[in-house]
């Protein structure tokens, strides 16, 4: 999204000069991108290869190839229970539960994320108020893990969240953790309270980077509070925001560590999410093929989010 | 168009709510929501000063009456116990050799790359853009195993160089996503304007790009810091000499079998969080509001 | 001018660096690889410095809690340590089936093995006919946690047979107490339950027939049998267990047994390793005295009170002569009394040759003593079957359980129906 409100964008190509300078050059470029594209070849592009490849096979991590399944893996996954619908319960498979962690933790995310950018930036308290909420990304996984012990513990004398729910409230303590209806909220509010440190670290430099000038010139325009930032700032960091929107869809689909070391995917499997069905098949089940095959599923399922992306490219190509 | 000179008129949107909204209701929104992301937090540094039957026993909010107190938790993660070497002191140069490289390295990396991706045309780059932001679902672990056959066959297996590369390729995808979608924002004239000066690519990276980039390179630093500084598994499985461990193996080896010492994990938490606070503050300096102001006049 | 300094100096360090990664030329040291890090790896490191000492042989440990995932991960890139600590015998099947283990016996001899070691103990690490696995630590998992206090306050004695514990089950919900405490938020907890169960009701070999070989089937009349054994003592399960059957699922191993020594319920049925966190987390208790356990009780005379115990397994990837040297020192008296009377992670040898006078605590000579007199040692069933069963269905279709105990049918056709895809 360029700033077209600022002048005229001058295409390139109608000057002369330039373009014939273009095709002589035209090998610049590559080496700009080459360590890149070389790094990502070695470390993801390749090991993307063999991952497709082993999908196909049932083996186990030392022995992928040990026995060709074709599609097996694939429909084996998508028809088990607790991938695509869980046993005896409501749908709580992986990609529900995927689902759900897509749509309400990133939303919760980018939206604190926001809120916290731009109303820290008015108090006097702002590095303060801003690195206390960028704590809990500092906190590695193992330690958040401890963090979480002591809020959700089904026992009130040790879970924080449930001695007060049980002196609030005539009730029985509440096993955050271990209901299958309450258990993947518990564990996206956990994961929220990680990452927005990140969307605020982002979202206020590109807050703080919208030139003043536009502002000004639509609040003289009679613009209130509540219209300029609707209207004017938002559209401006909207690339930001995409940006950021994206990185917590994807973390989402992939980010296992919390999952895994509070509840193992359970209780019962009703936490699973497909990153973790990843880890867990080639790990823990020694399914290596079945695993592959769900790190291809994620792949696809990242298939929205690069249309939405060239979308995004075409738009600031001008339709090219 | 030439912009007028405004007046010190409070202009931000942040000024805006608080005349609408009252000062109050702005510190208690603000005030509000840092406590909440406070709770968590304080629980783990106030578990981390208590004794081991003191968090079995009881939770951390009564801990103010009940005593239990102690500082040896940090003692025992400084010195290690009875643990053999390597000893703390090595696993924390371990974890600055690690990381230090990990970021500066992905980041310039990146940086080229995206600005290519941005403003440079060739042929395919948009496909390949596209297929940068495909890989960034890409779990770690299925890189592993085929990861670590290359690096056994080029001996990499067990330095510091291949954890680096390792570390810069898992990181790119990110920073050249987040890198080239801010690169692309930035105003066409710029290029103009340099590019009629007859400024070589490079020139236009260095002197107009990279200086109104600094937020975002900050930003950028200070996650993949805190990302490497933070890593246990990769450097577990690449470097797998214990002498070259670093902090988050040398905390981990810390728990027995079961892993019940939360004690330990408490006070090994803040120890080692300490210096990716430190970069997130010193970062904080270039996130400062209008770098881009006044770049672009007439 | 200053960038060039940047690059150059990174370059340099990058030289360094790249340096260090491959000069391992000179006396090449034994690598060895266990999940053991605290207090457990100093009690290890005693056997390594004492083997160090007798042969010379310097050794390096890389302690891996995530071993489960990192070990396979070693060995498939190509790099594997030279030993490792297996904490599950069904990885070691893997392994076996892999193709990259090394039989003890062609390392040492055979009789070394043998008279140190009661059969049992060494079938646990034998597959395909070959001893490619020796024990090297081992502990019960038969041992039923209670405090002698509330047994006396009760009334009872600790019971011998299952009618006896039901008994007292019983008394305790008529006392107005809760009686039993369960970790399930830990699903091998109900695993551990289970097995003890059935390998009391349906003896050892079908044990092995049902875990390892399955040629048992999940739906066989003898596990529904042990199920309904094992709903009879835990339902209703608002009353007898504490936090109901919610609370249970969110509680985990240790926590669970935290709950009986705060006093909030009576017993606590888990492995004999419970005392050490007993231990840690309350130290102003006296183990034997306030906290003890008894061994878990028969069923059925026949097969007696088998105890179902875990441990980890060394295995050999490198055969180098270090590694034999290693394995020979690790079978004999010396090394294992070193290890049960280290200050720290002292552990119980499994080691026949070693006399039980050396445990200085007395719970944990309770357990020397079961574990080495036991006439029917079975390893924990979990870890005996694939990890889809024993790692996966077995807890998710227990916790189901628990959660609905009525539905014995449907929890067992669930772990059937993983078991047929996984062997």
């Amino acid at each position: 999204m360029s700033l077209s409100a600022r002048g005229v964008a001058l295409p390139l190509e109608t000057r002369p000069r330039a373009a014939r300078q273009r095709r002589t050059r035209n090998w610049r470029p590559w080496v700009w991108v080459l360590p890149a594209l070389a790094l990502l070849a070695v470390f993801l592009v390749w090991p993307v290869v063999r991952t497709v490849w082993v999908s196909f096979y049932d083996g186990t991590i030392i022995n992928p190839d040990r026995e060709f399944v074709g599609l097996d893996n694939y429909t084996e996954l998508l028809t088990a229970d607790q991938f695509f619908v869980r046993y005896n319960l409501p749908p709580w498979s992986a990609l529900f539960n995927s689902a759900l962690w897509v749509v309400l933790f990133t939303s919760a995310v980018v939206g604190f994320g926001l809120l916290i950018a731009v109303l820290a930036d008015r108090v006097r308290y702002e590095r303060v108020a801003k690195a206390i909420v960028f704590l809990p990304l500092v906190i590695s996984a193992t330690a958040a893990s401890v963090v979480f012990r002591f809020l959700y513990a089904a026992d009130p004398e040790i879970g924080l969240l449930n001695a007060m729910w049980t002196t609030i409230s005539p009730f029985a303590p509440v096993p955050w953790l271990g209901r299958p209806e309450l258990v993947n909220f518990t564990l996206i509010g956990a994961a929220v309270w990680i990452w927005t440190g990140l969307a605020m670290t982002i979202l206020s430099a590109a807050y703080k980077a919208l030139p003043q000038e536009v502002l000004e010139a639509a609040r003289v325009d009679g613009a209130t509070a509540w219209q300029t930032f609707r209207r004017v700032s938002i559209p401006m960091m909207k690339g930001p925001i995409i940006v950021v929107a994206v990185t917590m869809i994807i973390n989402a689909l992939k980010a296992i560590d919390l999952v895994l070391v509070m509840t193992a995917g359970g209780p019962r499997g009703s936490s699973r999410i497909v990153g973790f069905t990843v880890f867990w098949e080639i790990f823990n089940n020694n399914k290596a093929g079945k695993g592959s095959a769900a790190a291809v599923l994620l792949l696809v399922l990242m298939i929205p989010l690069m249309w939405y992306q060239l979308r995004q490219i075409r738009g600031e190509r001008g339709g090219a | 168009m030439k912009t007028a000179v405004a007046p010190p008129v409070p202009t931000s949107l942040g000024e805006r709510l608080t005349g609408r909204v009252s000062k109050g209701a702005l510190h208690l929104a603000v005030v509000g929501i840092a406590l909440l992301w406070l709770v968590p937090s304080l629980g783990l540094l106030v578990t981390s000063f208590r004794t081991r039957a003191a968090i079995a026993q009881s939770g951390w909010w009564t801990a103010v009456g009940k005593g239990g107190w102690t500082v040896d938790n940090y003692t025992q993660v400084l010195t290690r116990g009875d643990l053999p070497p390597p000893g703390f002191a090595s696993n924390f140069v371990n974890s600055l050799v690690i990381t230090v490289p990990s970021t500066i390295l992905p980041i310039v990396i990146a940086a080229l790359a995206a600005y290519a991706f941005a403003w440079m045309r060739f042929p395919g780059r948009d496909w390949i853009f596209l297929g940068i932001v495909a890989l960034l679902v890409i779990p770690l672990q299925v890189t592993w195993v085929p990861v670590l056959q290359i690096f056994n066959r080029l001996r990499l297996t067990g330095s510091f160089l291949g954890l680096w590369l390792a570390h810069t390729g898992y990181g790119l995808p990110f920073a050249i996503f987040l890198l080239r979608n801010f690169f692309v924002q930035l105003p066409r004239e710029l290029f103009e304007s340099a590019k009629v000066d007859g400024a070589s690519d490079l020139k236009v990276f260095l002197r107009i790009v990279l200086p109104l980039s600094v937020p975002v390179i900050a930003s950028l630093a200070i996650f993949q810091f805190l990302w490497v500084w933070n890593d246990l598994m990769n450097a577990l499985i690449y470097l797998q000499d214990p002498g070259k461990a670093p902090l988050t193996v040398g905390i981990r080896n810390l728990l027995g079998q079961y892993g019940n010492e939360w004690h330990l994990l408490a006070s090994g938490a803040f120890i080692s969080l300490s210096i990716p606070l430190l970069v997130f503050f010193s970062l904080q300096r270039y996130f400062v509001r209008g770098i881009t102001a006044g770049a672009v006049k007439g | 001018m200053k960038r060039t300094r940047w690059l150059a100096l990174l370059a340099a360090l990058a030289v360094v660096a790249a340096g260090c990664g491959g000069g391992e030329e000179q006396a090449r040291p034994l690598s060895i690889m266990a999940s053991w890090g605290g207090d457990e790896q100093a009690g290890f490191f005693e056997v390594i410095n004492a083997f160090t000492k007798e042969t010379g042989i310097p050794v390096v440990y890389e302690s891996e809690r995530d071993l489960p995932t990192v070990l396979p991960t070693r060995v498939a890139g190509g790099n594997p340590p030279d030993i490792a600590m297996v904490p599950r015998p069904g990885i070691v099947g893997g392994f076996v089936a892999d193709g990259v283990l090394t039989p003890l016996t062609d390392l040492v001899d055979e009789g070394i093995l043998t008279s140190n070691y009661a059969p049992a103990i060494l079938d646990l690490g034998t597959f395909d006919g070959e001893i490619y696995g020796l024990l090297a630590k081992a502990n019960s998992k038969s041992t039923f946690w209670y405090k002698p206090a509330s047994f006396q306050e009760l009334g009872v004695e600790p019971p011998e047979t299952w009618d006896e514990l039901v008994a007292i089950v019983d008394d305790y919900v008529a006392a107005g107490k809760t009686p039993l405490s369960v970790g399930g938020l830990d699903g091998w907890t109900l695993t551990d339950w289970f097995e003890n169960i059935y390998v009391r009701v349906a003896g050892p070999e079908m044990y092995q027939k049902l875990f390892v070989t399955h040629e048992v089937s999940w739906t066989d009349p003898t596990v529904v049998e042990a199920m309904e054994l094992f709903q009879e003592i835990v339902t209703p399960t608002d009353v007898k267990l504490a936090g109901g059957a919610a609370g249970t699922l969110s509680t985990g191993f240790i926590d669970g047994f935290d709950v009986v020594l705060r006093g909030e319920a009576e017993m606590y049925y888990e492995g004999g390793f419970m005392s050490s966190f007993a231990a840690q987390n309350f130290p102003e208790l006296v183990g034997g005295e306030d906290y003890s356990f008894f061994p878990f009780p028969e069923i059925k005379p026949e097969f007696g009170k088998p105890v179902v115990g875990g441990g980890d397994v060394a295995v050999v990837f490198n055969p180098t002569d270090q590694a034999a040297a290693f394995i020979e020192f690790l079978s004999g008296t010396a090394a294992n009394e070193e290890w049960a009377t280290a200050d720290k992670g002292a552990v119980i040898s499994p080691n026949s040759a070693v006399s039980l006078d050396v445990y200085a605590d007395p719970l944990k000579r309770l357990e020397a003593e079961q574990v080495v007199a036991a006439e029917i040692f079975v390893f924990d069933g979990s870890d005996l079957a694939p990890s889809a069963v024993g790692g996966d269905a077995m807890f998710t279709g227990l916790q189901t359980f628990i959660e609905s105990p009525d539905d014995i049918t449907g929890v067992l056709e669930f772990i059937e129906g993983a078991a047929a895809g996984a062997y």
